[in-house]
């Protein structure tokens, strides 16, 4: 495995104290291959596709369980030097903002070309041609010219090709992608998709790839983890998840996707709110806003359970007869 | 923020302010500071004018607390009395910034166009000078005395107290509120007085608090130099002016008064600071 | 570049002359005849005149006027009341004085603030953070001139590590000039240094929250780098607005600190000229200040640029 998360969890301090906002988190991701992390604001997966560069901040964050292991070595046990060269070097990151992710007082070369120059050890010219390059890969016309132009000078399109050459300049083995096409619009977003797609093929990449939105998961990705308040609930190859979701959540976000070809149908939105990390319900957490809940499932929490291809968190699973799509 | 609202804002505001410990310590000295300046001639040991030539430049001892000057008076005497003439200058200061001040910006805030631009360039102009050397141009043409030396402090503060008052008047009169109180005719006097002054006056609190604070540094930088405080009154920075001769023999002459004015102004700066806090809160949750 | 510096400079045209004319007013604001005024009171009826005619009483104002800004334009401030010298050369020889001692206080003010606010502004609620906090609380409330007083007191008076007074000037020893000109310096710059530091500290404390920061960070770049390159460059953009007007009072404040240290600088001059009601020397001053003020917010504003790139001319 490129890497393996293993029995994550993250605590924030807040005014209740240490609340676990990532509880016990597994999954890995081969060379090559794609995992969505999916789920709404504040279920979690930012907080662990951070986790594994150590991006939290601390305080009032602190990851007080668990192993990330890229190629086998334990990410959470180096010492912070040796961390720092993994970062940028072997893991690259792309983030929503491009706005606010790139630094504004420097031009989009340059930020490239510092990458390359910490971790390649290449001169200044020599890390400039090479962010040069990484621009003309990420298909910005006349990279020479644009590589001497700020962030500002740039539309939100071009800023997130940027930040993408920025993450893979030094082609690292993995790409973590929070939600990096969240801002923009519908076009400009599936350009930028199918740059990733083609990037990974070529590079032989492993990417995280985080989103609220199912449909670019299934425009992108080969596995998904579903996340829900702090835990996953349900993680399945692609097509076997859109098919046959086997966690009521996974339905009900399927429910709530927009579809081509069916104009007209009213879309089910999941009713209710997720729970606040401090008040989690004691049995499964999804059950006070679940449509099949039995007093069972408010009683213990539940395990992930099923093989490494299928697992679910929902207690009832066998019993129920979810519907999928045929949209993936 | 509403106008009837602002009655209360204001007391949310103080009630703020009273939270803040180091901000209550600080008006705790100055009020502390202002009692024993005015009780100054019932409390102090000796009288600040009585010469005792035996006695000349003695350091601390118990029956001089800040020893004596080179005319054998006692130094912690004088300092209570020269603590009138520092706080009543910086606050002569503050009032003369604000008379200077506050009406144009209030003008130039209702009326826009060239009364705004015309007072905007002139706030440029005056603070394109080096503050202390318009101050002394100015005291250069008015004559060396404490009231010319305030009145060049208070033309120094009050391009400040101008923008404030500018600023947010225009802010409230483009309100939808202020711009329907005046379609049914009220009178600008009244929109003054029950809109834009209710809205100006946490923020302007916060600005005097500082700006005494300013203005006392600048009396006492200009007494020291001989522009302020002329003799025989004396203010703290007068007081170090008149010591700078004797620092060799006795350093206590400007110890103590120094560092009246360094407290002194750091108090009425922590009460700045803590009313700001007490704002800026303010301003995050109404908007 | 070229084309925005003379953009500025034209933009400052207007204020110059604004300035200019307060200037020349100060003649008209004096209370009194002027000339009396300035002759002292058992002047003889000549000396009047001659101070009248020196001043240019007996023509109309605004004549008066053009003539002065035509002769201020070709650099002639006019003749002291007291010493008969020109006005503009006794403020040359004195500018040197006052431009080193004005100089090298922002340059100490730089130094002091700049690691002071970047080691408070990166951490929060720390002991660095509390303890430069604190100093530069104290560093806008203490006078500079007990400051500058306790100073010589203690490092010129009673241990003689430095000459309590004078100015050596630079070509006679750059020892010299440096052990003259380092505790004036210090004394004037650290009000400034205080208030750097707390703007400087601020916008650390924000800007090290910002997406970008993160950004270097997911790039491996070492804690340095991070905090000296990406953070502190965009922190410096509110602290170089403030630089301007602490260039401002620190010129006002040469006038204090000249004294305390017995320097021959203009400050100095312009405390003397108040007391000999020497008019024409204090219109120097200040025109000269004024002046000095401007060419040191315009190298702020072309630094600006440096620090924005959303500001710079294209």
């Amino acid at each position: 495995m490129l890497l393996t998360v293993d029995n994550l969890n993250v605590e924030f301090l807040t005014e209740h104290g240490w609340v676990r906002v990532v509880d016990d988190v597994n999954f890995d991701i081969a060379p090559g291959e794609t995992l969505g992390l999916v789920g709404e604001s504040g279920s979690g997966k930012t907080v662990s596709a951070m986790s594994i560069m150590q991006l939290i901040p601390n305080p009032p964050g602190r990851i007080s369980q668990g192993g990330i292991f890229l190629d086998g070595e334990n990410l959470l046990s180096l010492p912070d030097e040796q961390l720092r060269q993994r970062r940028g070097r072997d893991i690259g990151m792309v983030f929503q903002e491009s706005m606010t992710s790139l630094n504004p007082a420097f031009t989009i070369g340059e930020q490239i070309a510092e990458t390359v120059r910490t971790h390649l050890g290449l001169s200044r010219r020599a890390a400039m041609a090479r962010a040069v390059e990484a621009l003309d890969l990420v298909r910005i016309p006349d990279p020479h010219q644009r590589a001497r132009a700020y962030p500002h000078e740039f539309s939100g399109g071009m800023r997130q090709r940027a930040a993408i050459a920025m993450a893979l300049a030094c082609e690292p083995k993995l790409l973590i992608a929070d939600e990096p096409t969240t801002a923009l619009d519908v076009t400009v977003q599936a350009q930028i998709l199918e740059l990733l797609r083609q990037l990974q093929n070529r590079f032989d990449m492993g990417v995280l790839f985080v989103t609220h939105n199912l449909g670019v998961v299934a425009d992108i990705c080969d596995r998904v983890a579903v996340m829900y308040a702090g835990q996953i609930v349900e993680t399945a190859p692609v097509e076997e998840l859109f098919r046959h979701p086997q966690h009521p959540y996974t339905e009900g976000l399927l429910r709530a996707m927009p579809q081509l070809g069916q104009a007209g149908q009213r879309l089910q939105v999941i009713r209710g709110a997720p729970p606040v990390p401090w008040d989690m319900p004691p049995g499964c957490r999804f059950a006070p806003r679940c449509p099949y809940a039995k007093p069972i499932c408010e009683q213990h929490p539940p395990n992930l359970e099923g093989d490494h291809l299928h697992g679910s968190r929902c207690p009832l699973h066998a019993k129920l007869s979810l519907r999928g799509t045929t949209h993936a | 923020m509403t106008a009837h609202a602002s009655p209360s804002a204001l007391r949310r505001f103080l009630r703020r302010f009273a939270r803040q410990r180091l901000s209550l310590a600080g008006l705790g000295f100055v009020a502390f500071l202002s009692a024993a300046a005015v009780a100054a001639p019932l409390i102090a040991p000796y009288d600040p004018m009585a010469i005792n030539l035996d006695r000349v430049l003695q350091g601390p001892s118990s029956s001089h607390w800040f020893g004596t000057d080179e005319l054998g008076r006692d130094v912690f005497s004088r300092m209570l009395f020269a603590a009138r003439i520092s706080l009543l200058a910086a606050l002569q200061a503050v009032v003369i910034a604000l008379l200077i001040g506050v009406p144009p910006g209030l003008i130039a805030g209702l009326a826009g166009g060239y009364a705004d631009s015309f007072t905007m360039r002139a706030t440029d102009a005056l603070m394109a000078f080096p503050p202390l050397i318009l101050a002394v141009a100015i005291i250069a043409v008015l004559g060396p005395s404490l009231t010319n030396a305030m009145i060049a402090v208070g033309v120094l503060l009050s391009p400040t107290f101008l923008r404030l008052m500018r600023a947010t008047t225009m802010s409230v009169a483009s309100e939808t509120y202020v711009e329907a109180a005046r379609s049914i005719g009220c009178s600008e006097a009244w929109i003054i007085t029950r809109h834009i002054l209710p809205n100006v006056i946490s923020p302007l609190f916060v600005q005097i608090s500082v700006f005494a604070g300013v203005a006392m540094l600048a009396e006492a930088g200009l007494s020291f130099l001989g522009l302020g405080t002329q003799p025989p009154d004396s203010s703290w920075g007068a007081m170090v002016g008149r010591g700078f001769r004797y620092i060799d023999h006795a350093p206590s002459l400007i110890l103590f008064p120094g560092l009246a004015i360094a407290i002194t102004v750091l108090a009425l700066y922590t009460i700045g600071d803590g009313l700001r806090d007490a704002l800026g809160r303010e301003v995050r949750t109404d908007t | 570049m070229l084309r925005f510096v003379l953009e500025r400079l034209l933009a400052m045209i207007p204020l110059l002359l604004v300035v200019s004319l307060l200037v020349f007013s100060m003649v008209l604001l004096i209370p009194g005849d002027p000339a009396y005024l300035l002759a002292g009171e058992d002047a003889s009826p000549e000396t009047v005149e001659r101070i009248r005619e020196e001043l240019g009483l007996n023509e109309p104002v605004l004549v008066r006027y053009g003539h002065w800004l035509w002769a201020l334009l070709q650099g002639d401030l006019g003749t002291s009341l007291f010493s008969d010298q020109s006005v503009a050369d006794v403020l040359l020889q004195r500018l040197p004085v006052t431009l080193s001692l004005a100089l090298m206080a922002i340059a100490i003010a730089l130094a002091i603030s700049v690691p002071a606010g970047i080691l408070a502004g990166i951490r929060p609620g720390s002991v660095i953070d509390r303890v430069v906090t604190v100093g530069a609380s104290a560093g806008l409330a203490i006078p500079n001139f007990w400051l500058g007083l306790m100073l010589a007191l203690v490092l010129a008076i009673r241990q003689p590590w430095f000459p309590a007074t004078g100015y050596v000037p630079m070509a006679a020893g750059l020892g010299q000039w440096w052990s003259h000109i380092l505790l004036p310096a210090f004394t004037l710059g650290f009000a400034a240094a205080a208030i750097l530091t707390r703007q400087l500290r601020g916008a650390m404390v924000d800007v090290m929250d910002q997406d970008f920061v993160r950004t270097a960070r997911a790039k491996g770049l070492p804690h340095r780098k991070v905090v000296v390159k990406h953070a502190f460059k965009n922190a410096a953009i509110p602290m170089v607005t403030i630089l301007g007007v602490q260039a401002n009072s620190l010129l006002g404040g040469t006038i204090i600190v000249e004294q305390v240290f017995g320097m021959p600088g203009i400050g100095q001059l312009a405390v003397a000229s108040v007391f000999t009601r020497d008019l024409p020397m204090i219109q120097g001053v200040v025109i000269m200040a004024v002046f000095v003020a401007v060419l040191i917010n315009l190298l702020v504003d072309i630094s600006y640029g440096y620090f924005n790139p959303k500001v710079r001319p294209q």
